[in-house]
């Protein structure tokens, strides 16, 4: 495995449901060139939906992780955690990280407008005048809890805070050599689009010493910008117009032209994704109520930072904090049509997602349709080790893994449901041979039968729990579900 | 072979009837003894592991199937012997197979019940609880 970390910068409410896709990958065994993803989420906006939901799926995740080894299972293999958890490079005696969740706090955005951040009041009649060209009454008056509400003018002053933070300083203190950077950000939003380029340029630029400057400085660094890829509806009490988003994505663009890539060459690799294709989501200017459907820009948004991953080294070269030799990527799907599927994604897309999540999706199927206690089956009685149904009441089973999956099919249900729609599997019905939408399986048996239920699965838990070493309840559990997903895979779709 | 299989069907002595002299004296004892013992490990042998069905490995499928087993071997062991009998004339009577079909059927169950339960179940994935 890869001895070096991707520390992931995740800005506004984008940002975190871009995060949320990728733990969802991950947990199916999607494999990433890193040791450890350390995701550090930005958003003002503390009661926001999208954020404390992708928070709730991290720390079941974690849980999961953390009980579980990785013999024959790749289910949630790669870690999640926090920059609490991380050591300072070279400074054992360091204390903690203030921060010990994944989001990270700006000060003065907890309580208070944004005219007491930049302390208005105490300014000078001429500098007052200044700000009051630059700000509307309302920019003034806003309240930061809330986020900015699409105004990156307001974002990108108060962000400025978080590069001058000990949240930031700690980032610096634990960046080893062979690390990674990666930011994901909307163009179109406040937080995000105010937020990217300010952290590109306090890490290719710090305004005051960081420890581990240089290796600050000259760190690969990529990232992905979102482009518009869903409106909101209209509302003329809402400061949020989605008229405006593809002007402030024009006037975002025109300027990372010229401060991010061109001469400047902050980023070893930039990706855009976007959609013409839009659904209005309700206007929603933040807090808990901003909570939008997952869509399917938001999981490719994530394949991003697995590519990214997968570059070597010599192709992300960074001297005196430019990159050498920076890559710029956009997406194409195969066939512009509305309803996705797994043919519809790039073939290097399919290879990624395609065997994995399919096979994490047949085992939360057997766990949320089959599992409501042991069948008797050689599985569950063979062996030292046993599953007595009080297995399926511990932490482990119930209060995880069941509620990590539940979150899982939402996120499957959402991104049907959006527009430009995604629906890689049928989850209705108990027979199993069209759970993947669009490929037909293989015949089987004798009578050379394509359909197959949980029946047949039964056996190939059988075959899996055959050979294997024991293992205690946790771990046994998890091995014998990715190797019979992986057979059934094996059998009955793959090529 | 044809003694060994008379003492196990005679249960040395024990269970002596009008025909068995006749099941001696013309070798049916040894063919139907081989026929028995081919097929009281084949069929464990194709169930548990050839087959080894998921969809029928409850106790009562392995009962219709075992059952089924014995009562082939206890078919082919009255028919052979009647065929044989009647070609040469002996004159015996339905109720005098009796004795010969009972024994039969009842060997033929033990047989597989012992093949499947303590040899051909370990060797299976799916049945291997099937039926204890």
């Amino acid at each position: 495995m890869s001895n070096r970390k991707l520390f992931l910068f995740c800005i506004g409410g984008t940002g975190s449901r871009v995060l949320k896709a990728l733990t969802f990958l991950l947990a199916s065994g999607v494999k990433i060139d890193a040791s450890q993803v350390i995701p550090i989420i930005i958003d003002p906006d503390r009661a926001n939906g999208d954020v404390n939901r992708t928070i709730e799926i991290l720390q079941k995740y974690q849980s999961i992780h953390n009980k579980i080894s990785y013999e024959h299972n790749r289910f949630f293999q790669t870690p999640i955690a926090t920059l609490n958890s991380l050591q300072a490079i070279g400074n054992n005696n360091e204390k903690k990280s203030k921060t010990a969740g994944f989001r990270f706090g700006i000060d003065g955005t907890k309580d208070g407008r944004f005219r007491d951040l930049i302390d208005f009041e105490q300014l000078d009649p001429p500098n007052k005048a200044l700000i009051s060209l630059l700000y509307s009454k309302s920019n003034l008056d806003a309240e930061l809890k809330v986020g900015f509400k699409g105004n990156p003018n307001m974002g990108s002053v108060v962000l400025n805070k978080f590069t001058q933070s000990q949240d930031f300083i700690d980032f610096a203190s634990r960046l080893d050599q062979n690390d990674r950077v990666f930011i994901v950000s909307s163009i179109f939003g406040g937080t995000g689009a105010a937020g990217f380029p300010l952290l590109v340029k306090n890490i290719r630029e710090p305004q005051k010493k960081l420890p581990n400057t240089e290796r600050v400085r000259n760190t690969k660094l990529g990232a992905i910008t979102i482009k518009p890829y869903f409106g909101v509806a209209p509302d003329p009490t809402s400061k949020i117009d989605k008229g405006t988003f593809i002007s402030k994505s024009k006037a975002a663009l025109a300027y990372y032209a010229n401060n991010l890539s061109g001469d400047n060459k902050s980023l070893n690799a930039l990706y855009y994704i976007g959609d013409t294709q839009t659904t209005d989501y309700p206007n929603n200017e933040g807090e808990e109520a901003q909570k939008n459907h997952a869509h399917v820009v938001e999981m490719i948004s994530a394949l991003s930072i697995i590519d990214f991953m997968s570059i070597p080294d010599e192709k992300l070269e960074v001297i005196d904090g430019k990159a050498t030799k920076p890559i710029f990527r956009e997406y194409g799907i195969v066939e512009n049509s509305p309803n996705l599927r797994f043919r519809n994604l790039g073939n290097k897309s399919k290879l990624a997602v395609q065997q994995t999540l399919t096979q994490f999706t047949y085992a939360v199927q057997y766990w949320r349709k089959n599992l409501k206690k042991f069948p008797q089956e050689p599985w569950v009685s063979r062996g030292k080790t046993k599953f007595e149904d009080a297995f399926l009441s511990q932490d482990f089973y119930s209060t995880d893994l069941i509620q990590f999956c539940m979150r899982y099919v939402e996120w499957l249900e959402e991104m049907e449901q959006n527009q430009r729609s995604f629906k890689p599997f049928n989850l209705e019905g108990d027979l199993l041979h069209n759970m993947i939408a669009g490929i037909d399986q293989k015949k089987k048996g004798i009578l050379r039968k394509r359909e197959w239920g949980f029946t047949q699965y039964e056996g190939y838990l059988n075959a899996a729990e055959r050979d294997m070493a024991e293992y205690e309840p946790i771990n046994k559990f998890m091995n014998l579900f990715y190797k019979a997903t992986e057979k059934i895979y094996e059998d009955r779709i793959a090529n | 072979m044809n003694d060994f299989f008379s003492k196990v069907f005679e249960l040395w002595g024990g269970n002596i009837s009008s025909i068995s002299d006749s099941l001696y004296d013309y070798g049916i004892y040894s063919t139907i003894g081989m026929v028995m013992f081919f097929v009281c490990i084949a069929i464990p042998l194709i169930y548990y592991k050839l087959w080894d069905p998921i969809g029928l490995n409850k106790p009562k499928h392995w009962a219709i199937i075992m059952f089924s087993s014995a009562l082939f071997v206890t078919l082919v062991g009255f028919l052979y012997a009647f065929n044989e009998f009647n070609y040469e004339d002996l004159g015996f009577e339905f109720f005098d197979y009796l004795s010969w079909i009972l024994t039969l059927f009842l060997y033929s169950s033990l047989f597989v019940s012992i093949f499947s339960i303590l040899v051909f179940r370990f060797i299976s994935t799916n049945n291997r609880k099937n039926p204890v």
